[in-house]
């Protein structure tokens, strides 16, 4: 269970996060919808313990971000890989060495649907390449919690079907997932819950075949003609 | 199966496998969550909520390591519905042209002679 009570990030003069409040149950799928700069990447950050808020709390499971998380909760970043000198089977088995619940199988799975050419250097995979690698990275673990902070973005339109499928398969039931992105319409069907962001506040949150139902419209819909629009 | 992204996707889960089963597809076993949900792309607690309101119609019934099975007698019950549905919606579609029953009782005799 996360816990989001009155939070605010400000960077000087501007609110990334302009006071919150949200409640994500345990076993939630969520998507964070938004456009770039409505907060979503700090929102994470924050649960995950990157930065600290401004004011607020945030409880994980009764306990602060940072260090006492991070044994239960994968944080998939945005920014490139930075491990270009390694090759891909070299970086796995390096990363996986910091976390115990490593899970080899998933692992090999994982490998196999996105077709990575493991043997290869990191520096001379494709970009998008690059980012399924880093979904192994943060996938291959049996984290309770799982922070995906814009897998789609700059992935080519034809492979986010392949990222949204490998992700559905990592997926275990009672897990908690937060996935943000401003590519709705390839992903929305994951969503069990969606968060759409504006502004750094929530401008709506529901369940997503509820908000279907209410606005007879999906979830591209809504965040295109309702609320950027 | 299509999705309509614009219509809550539990409801049209439960529609599909209504469908696959008046049509004979799934006569036993309804497949379980996790593969009905990779197979359509959606997430699998709204394949389960699907097949809990299914469960509710007693249209299935689950039981634990045994994963969702069909009743017997609904396969039966799903295609005299739908079948209702259809002799509606014709009934109602050549009303809508100007005939009248007695004229519609008369085609579908016509049918019956033909074959």
């Amino acid at each position: 269970m996360i816990k989001i009570k009155n939070l605010v990030k400000r960077y000087n003069d501007i609110y990334a996060i302009n006071n919150i409040n949200l409640d994500i149950e345990d076993g939630s799928f969520i998507g964070l919808v938004g456009p770039n700069g409505s907060g979503k990447t700090t929102l994470l950050k924050l649960i995950f313990g990157y930065c600290r808020p401004t004011s607020g709390e945030i409880e994980v499971d009764g306990k602060h971000p940072g260090v006492e998380i991070k044994s239960t909760t994968a944080f998939y970043p945005e920014y490139d890989s930075t491990y270009h000198w390694m090759k891909a089977k070299d970086l796995i088995k390096w990363y996986s060495g910091f976390f115990p619940d490593w899970n080899k199988e998933k692992e090999k799975n994982l490998i196999d649907f996105f077709n990575i050419p493991t043997h290869r250097y990191v520096a001379h995979l494709s970009k998008g390449l690059r980012a399924k690698l880093k979904l192994v990275l943060t996938l291959s673990r049996d984290a309770k919690i799982f922070l995906l902070d814009e897998p789609l973005s700059g992935i080519d339109p034809a492979s986010r079907a392949n990222i949204t499928s490998g992700i559905l398969k990592a997926y275990r039931e009672g897990q908690t997932f937060i996935f943000s992105t401003h590519i709705v319409t390839d992903a929305e069907m994951l969503f069990e819950r969606t968060i759409f962001m504006k502004d750094g506040n929530v401008a709506i949150d529901g369940e997503s075949d509820a908000l279907r139902e209410k606005y007879g419209k999906s979830m591209d819909q809504i965040f295109k003609e309702d609320l950027y629009g | 199966m299509k999705i309509d992204k614009s219509k809550p996707i539990w409801r049209q889960i439960v529609q599909e496998i209504k469908e696959r089963i008046s049509r004979g597809e799934i006569v036993e076993n309804v497949p379980t969550v996790r593969a009905l949900a990779e197979e359509l792309g959606v997430n699998p607690n709204t394949v389960a909520r699907a097949y809990r309101e299914m469960e509710r119609e007693g249209i299935v019934e689950s039981w634990v390591g045994k994963g969702t099975w069909v009743k017997k007698k609904s396969r039966d019950k799903l295609k005299d519905k739908m079948v209702e549905e259809v002799v509606d919606s014709f009934v109602e579609s050549l009303t809508s042209m100007g005939l009248s029953k007695k004229e519609i009782k008369k085609l579908v005799r016509k049918i019956d002679d033909k074959n």
